[in-house]
Formats: C-alpha cells, structure tokens, sequence
C-alpha cells in the first residue's frame, strides 16, 4: 500500500467515529455529581432557580441575604422530607414561583423582603421535595440530595452575584428581558399544565419533565 | 484511479454519513429545547418578522426597545398554548405573513405611534407565532424546553434586529434600517402571496 493510500485510508478511519454519546444517562456520574447536576436537568427547577437569581442580584444580593438563607432553609428540609411525599404534583408549585419571580423581574418591581423570603422558601421546598433520587442505596441517597441542595443554592448565589454586578443600563435592560423569556417559558408550562389532556399529544403536558427525573 | 483508491474514498464517503437529526422525533430535553429553538430560524417568515420586531423597537428609541421585545415572548406564550393543546387559531399563516408586512412597512415609514400601540400591534402578531410554534411540538419532547428553545430564539432574533436598527443614530444608517424595513414588508407581501 502506497503512503498517499495508507494515509487515505487513516483519514477514513479518523471520520468513522461519530458523535460522542457519552452522558446520555447520568450513569457513572457518582451519585453526589449526579444530585448537584438534577437541578440544571429538570426544566422547571433550572427555570424557577434562575428566576429566582435573577431577582435576587436585580434586588441586590445584599437585600437578599435572608430569602437566601429562606432558600436554603427550605431546600433542605425538603430534599429530607423528598422520600414521604411521592405522587404529589410538585411542578405547578415549582413553575408558579417561577413565574412571579420572572414577572417581577420583567417589571423591575421593588419586591419586599418578606416577598422575596416566601418566594425563595416557595421555590427551594418545592425543587427539595422533587428530587427525591429513586432506587439507591441509603448512602448514595443522602449523596445525591446533598448535591442536590448544593447545586441548587450556587446556582441561585452564581446568578444573582453575577446580576448583582451589572451596573450598566443595557444590561439592566439585558436582565428584564431575560425574565421575560422566563416567565413566558414557565406561564405556558403552567396553564399547559392546568389544560386537560391535549387533544394531539395524547400525552400530558407535564410527562415530559416529569420523566426527566 | 486504483481500486484500492476507488475503495478508500468509498469508505471516507462512508464514514462522513452522520445520523440524521430530524427535528420531529426530537426527544427529552435537549431534542425538545434544539426543536424549539430551531424552529423560528426554520421558517423565514418567522426569522425576518422577529428581527423587525427588533429593528422598530430599537426606532423607536427608549422604552420601546425593550417593551417590544418584552411584551412579544410573553404573549407568544399565550399563542403557544393555544397551539400546544390544539385549539385552531384561523389564518396563522396570514397572521405571519402580515406581521412582517405592517412591522417592516412601520419602519420602513418611519411610523412612530404611540408606545401602547406598538406594543398591541406587536402582541397581536405574536399569538400567531406563538401558535405556529405551540402546534409543532415534537411528540415526546418536553414542553418547557421546547417553549424556552422557541422563546430564546426569538428573543436572540429581536437582538439582531435591535442590533442593526441602532443604527438609526447616523443619517445614512437611518436609511439603510428604513430600507431594512421596506425589505421585511416586501418579503411579508411575498409570503402573503406565497411567492416563498
């Protein structure tokens, strides 16, 4: 075989690879890495925690010490409580906050502490009694929840510092239109979810989600 | 060409076949959030009546440069759930093809109507897309990241828009977005018509 052919010949295996499909599952992970990535793959979660840190750094994250605080207050007893309330339907509650959390945002509303605390308590019950990691050991369960909680906290504490730091009128207005992408999102979602079953689909509105869990 | 080359490049044409991304079978979360982000860049009428949301908001200056781009995700959400659970909405098409019609000749003429107006043209216009987008949900993609695909798209749209429609500040650039404008309404008439 020449050069020029055996070189052919390993551009042609280099290509045969395709598209890497590692991470399809969430196997292999560990279960702690596993927990603190759950937030950012279920939509509604991902959704009401970025509303809620948007609102946050609008407000000021020095305003929002203690809604931060409420947060993690709430995410933690509800990833304990997550293992006895299977079969409620913790999305509408998830998604709602999220909503008036990205309305207020669009809105620029100067939101009370009170206001903002019962939002934040909103959201981190409902994303800590949804994640309730199924069929692990005891051990990996406590893992996952833990990461969970973490992941979830930072990911409200990354937002609202990075929009607590913009100054620039532009990006105020960058931020307001954010929300309203989000709270778009989570209106439709939420009166989907309030429709009977559509008529097209023939599925629910919410199996979606529900089964990224 | 030898048979052995014949057979090499066979195999390199081979090898470059990928798995077809389809955007209908899309599923779970990342198919559902690139099937609806996907699907304003799709259709041109949408594409081009998206950035001349943007382009007249940012004519019309302050506030209306970010109460358009506002106030269309929001009632769009409204119009895609009117898609999503299937209730007909007549003449969405027209609908479409007629936003880009009056948004593009509302710049081209340089029309500065009162805030609340443009935001109600606007928001009418947006049912229509927002229902073109709802009624295409992929079977089995979720629902909430396909609505934040769409949504998102539409937003980064009006940002191109406002992008080139800041250059209404020169004189030269003021004719040129006023062109911009004349060419979504010709391109509207052209979708009404059904010459694309």
């Amino acid at each position: 075989m020449s050069a020029r052919t055996l070189w052919l010949a390993l551009t042609a295996l280099a290509m045969v690879p395709s598209l890497a499909g590692a991470h399809g599952d969430i196997k292999g992970l560990g279960s702690f890495y596993a927990g603190a990535l759950h937030p950012f793959l279920v939509p509604a979660h991902l959704v009401a925690l970025l509303g809620l840190g948007l609102l946050v750094g609008q407000r000021g994250l020095a305003f929002g010490r203690y809604p931060m605080l409420a947060l993690l207050l709430a995410l933690l007893t509800g990833l304990v409580a997550s293992g006895s309330v299977a079969g409620f339907d913790l999305e509408r509650p998830v998604l709602g906050g999220a909503a008036l959390c990205a309305l207020a945002v669009v809105a620029a509303l100067p939101l009370p502490r009170w206001a903002l605390f019962a939002l934040a308590a909103l959201i981190g019950a409902g994303i800590g009694l949804g994640s309730a990691p199924e069929g692990r050991f005891e051990s990996a369960r406590w893992s996952s929840l833990a990461g969970t909680g973490l992941g979830a906290f930072l990911a409200v504490i990354v937002v609202g510092a990075l929009v607590d730091r913009l100054r620039p009128s532009w990006a105020r207005v960058g931020i307001r239109i954010a929300g309203s992408w989000l709270a778009a999102s989570a209106l439709l979602v939420l009166a989907l979810s309030f429709v009977t079953t559509p008529p097209v689909r023939g599925s629910s509105p919410v199996a979606g989600a529900n089964a990224a869990r | 060409m030898s048979a052995r080359l014949r057979l090499v490049l066979l195999l390199l044409m081979l090898a470059g076949t990928d798995a077809a991304l389809a955007h209908s079978d899309a599923q779970g979360l990342a198919g559902g959030f690139f099937s609806g982000f996907a699907h304003p860049l799709r259709g041109l009428d949408h594409l081009i009546a998206m950035v001349g949301v943007g382009l007249w908001g940012a004519f019309l200056g302050r506030p209306a440069i970010w109460v358009l781009p506002v106030v269309f995700p929001l009632v769009m959400a409204f119009g895609g759930l009117l898609g999503l659970i299937g209730m007909p909405l007549p003449g969405v098409e027209v609908g479409i093809a007629l936003s880009a019609l009056v948004i593009g000749a509302m710049v081209a003429l340089a029309a500065r109507p009162p805030l609340w107006v443009a935001a109600v043209i606007v928001g009418a216009f947006a049912v229509f897309h927002g229902h073109a987008h709802g009624t295409e949900l992929p079977e089995a993609a979720n629902a909430l990241a396909y609505s934040l695909g769409f949504v998102i798209a539409t937003g980064l749209l009006h940002l191109a828009g406002i992008a080139f429609g800041l250059l209404v500040r020169w004189p030269l650039g003021n004719r040129a977005v006023r062109a911009g404008g004349g060419c979504i309404a010709a391109a509207g008439v052209g979708f009404l018509f059904g010459v694309w």
